[in-house]
């Protein structure tokens, strides 16, 4: 194609400006749309599994059989479990591994009352599992037993402050228990359902709950081992052991196997929507722009122009529309990435069901570059489209039929 | 309401206990006597009263007016009167088990914590003053003053309390005329004023309390039909007796 055709087919497209701008803003958006998409999809997977693996979960759990299914310290592992266990992992490579132990509760302050879960911690091998030392914003981690750390956000809503006595219940047994805690510190929630959760020291739940052992072990791997597949040795090294499971990333969040899974092939219907709607939506203006030019192409060919060469016309009108809505959508949608994928999307507005599912309170999104060549089907799909039928027809007119019917 | 209406439980025990407290000889000014007179009043007796409810919240006004009965430490009944839409739905609490009742629902077992949780949120709970634990968790300091005394309660640092201090003020026979819950930091949480006093089987009884929160919001409550040392039966405080009031109506 020669330059003379480039400058025609540039040319016809700012002859009507609006239509133009209209065909361009349609695969732009599309583009858009299916950047962010997938940025989001993606960073929501992999924002939330940071945030529980590093600060909440650890990397995976050991846990007695059917405490999943009913989880209460009666179905804790024994302190002859917890010991076993221990030195059954012994060989595993890993951060730490600590234990923990977990129920159901109350808190009280003198402004408001609000259901907890209690999680007895060690407090230093909890440091070597979770970063939750590092999410103190105020006052100081646990030192010693009859302290606890509260989220900011708890604390704000029941009006509490470092210091001061709040009380604490435990379920446990079909009965309670009720103890004065002084809270040591706040700690920023990094997932929301860490929101309600008040970290006390493990030996304060135990004689809570009048329970010994722990409801979990908590292992934290280095940076670069693979989670699952340590999970998997783990099994193995504990499949003489009676009564004692190994729970996974996605054990422990349900959700996230229901994300994950299939989470690429999920997309392609909306990525052939959102294609096809663009496409279409181009095709339907540049048919009519070819409608609208039929006399002008009659006398074009009248006067010596190939039909041939009318038809890469029309092609190339096409071609420059999807890409010009390709590099200003993509790239604003690129953008948009890059600027969530540091600052991040916060997840507040979905607090209720986030809670229940383990969604991070601030999503990251991914920038990864192959979200580039999704978009990028979108445009080649709508030049496709767009061209085909206008190019086709153009590449079929008589010019005096032309010049009489145009 | 669920809340209020449990408060209401606790504070009619209460008063129900200082009143017989009043008719004893006033010991010297010891603090701690003069508070286990205090818990001495949930000693024992039955008790039947019917309470109106004004709850002023965030500038409106409920009402609402229930019937209740007391047997003991260990039994209570609540009746809802009004409004119509509640009439025959209430709470039962045998113990440390606590139910509400609702003709369409039936009854649903609430949280024991939920009996602690009755007097003025988290402070001395209805266990605490009807087993006379309130002095065990408390230092107390006594001041004689010229209508009576002025109590004032710090929480031991173990105390599974949540408030900073409590201060009772105690007619000379007796009688509570206010209590006020302090936050940590020294800042009023809640009150309660008791008032119209009046004299009934030799006991003498607030019929008139006035509880008013931080926030502003308040509830009015009075006593009628006051009745004390009937002959209720234990099997009364049984779940079948709210079944039993939708079949009589």
């Amino acid at each position: 194609m020669n330059r003379t055709l480039w400058r025609m087919a540039w040319r016809n497209l700012w002859r009507h400006k609006q239509r133009t701008i209209l065909m361009i803003a349609t695969v732009g958006i599309g583009s858009l749309v299916i950047l962010v998409l997938f940025g989001l999809s993606d960073g929501l997977v992999g924002s939330m599994t940071a945030t529980q693996m590093d600060w909440n979960q650890g990397s995976f759990q050991i846990r007695a059989a059917g405490y999943a299914d009913d989880p209460s310290p009666e179905l804790a592992l024994t302190p002859e479990q917890v010991e076993a266990a221990i030195g059954a992992l012994a060989p595993l490579r890993k951060a730490g591994i600590t234990p923990r132990m977990e129920t159901g509760g109350m808190i009280r302050t003198a402004y408001g009352t609000d259901g907890v879960m209690l999680r007895g911690i060690d407090p230093f091998k909890e440091s070597q599992v979770t970063k939750l030392d590092s999410l103190i914003i105020e006052g100081r981690y646990l030192d010693s037993e009859g302290q606890v750390l509260l989220s900011s956000s708890l604390a704000e809503d029941l009006d509490i402050r470092v210091g001061e006595r709040v009380v604490l219940l435990a379920f446990a047994g079909g009965g309670t228990e009720s103890r004065a805690f002084t809270v040591a510190g706040l700690y920023e929630p990094a997932s929301l359902d860490l929101e309600k959760v008040a970290m006390v020291s493990i030996g304060d739940v135990r004689e809570m709950t009048g329970i010994s052992g722990a409801t979990s072990l908590a292992v934290g791997l280095p940076k670069g081992v693979s989670a699952s597949r340590s999970a998997a040795s783990a099994e193995r090294l504990l499949a003489d052991q009676a009564d004692v499971v190994v729970a996974d990333y996605f054990d422990l969040n349900p959700f996230a196997r229901f994300m994950i899974a299939g989470s690429t092939l999920k997309m392609i219907p909306f990525v052939l929507m959102i294609s096809l709607m663009a496409g279409f939506g181009v095709a339907n203006t540049a048919f009519y722009s070819v409608l609208e030019r039929t006399r002008e192409f009659g006398v074009m060919t009248a006067v010596g122009m190939s039909r041939k060469l009318l038809a890469r016309l029309v092609l190339l009108e096409s071609t420059m529309v999807a890409a010009i809505g390709f590099l200003l959508g993509g790239g604003l949608g690129y953008w948009g990435l890059l600027y969530l994928s540091r600052k991040g999307f916060s997840l507040s507005i979905f607090e209720e069901i986030g809670r229940g599912v383990g969604l991070p309170k601030v999503i990251y999104a991914s920038s990864s570059g192959w979200y580039w060549v999704a978009a990028f089907s979108v445009v080649v799909f709508t030049a496709l489209t767009a061209a085909w039928y206008p190019a086709r027809r153009v590449n079929r007119l008589e010019p005096v039929t032309a010049i009489r019917e145009g | 309401m669920r809340r209020r209406v449990i408060w209401v439980l606790a504070l009619t025990v209460v008063l129900v206990g200082l009143s017989a407290v009043a008719q004893e000889d006033v010991p010297g000014l010891d603090p701690y006597q003069i508070l286990d007179r205090v818990n001495a009043a949930w000693q024992g007796d039955s008790f039947h009263g019917i309470i109106t409810l004004d709850i002023v919240l965030g500038g409106q006004t409920k009402s609402h007016k229930v019937e209740v009965w007391t047997l003991g430490e260990e039994l209570a009944l609540i009746r809802v009167l009004e409004p119509e839409i509640d009439r025959n739905s209430g709470y039962l609490q045998s113990g440390d088990d606590l139910w509400f009742y609702s003709p369409d629902v039936g009854a649903i077992s609430l949280p024991s914590m939920a009996i602690g949780d009755a007097l003025f949120g988290a402070g001395p709970s209805l266990e605490d003053l009807s087993r006379g634990t309130l002095s065990e968790g408390f230092d107390v300091d006594a001041e004689e003053t010229e209508t009576g005394y002025f109590l004032t309660l710090a929480p031991h640092p173990d105390a599974a309390v949540v408030y900073g201090k409590l201060e009772l003020l105690v007619s000379s026979d007796y009688v509570m005329k206010r209590l006020i819950y302090y936050d940590q930091r020294g800042g009023v949480v809640q009150t309660a004023d008791f008032s119209d006093v009046i004299d009934i089987g030799g006991r003498r009884f607030a019929t008139s309390t006035v509880i008013e929160d931080s926030y502003g919001d308040r509830t009015i409550q009075r006593i009628e039909d006051v009745q004390f040392d009937l002959d209720l039966d234990v099997a009364f405080f049984n779940l079948d007796t709210f079944e039993s009031w939708g079949e009589d109506e």
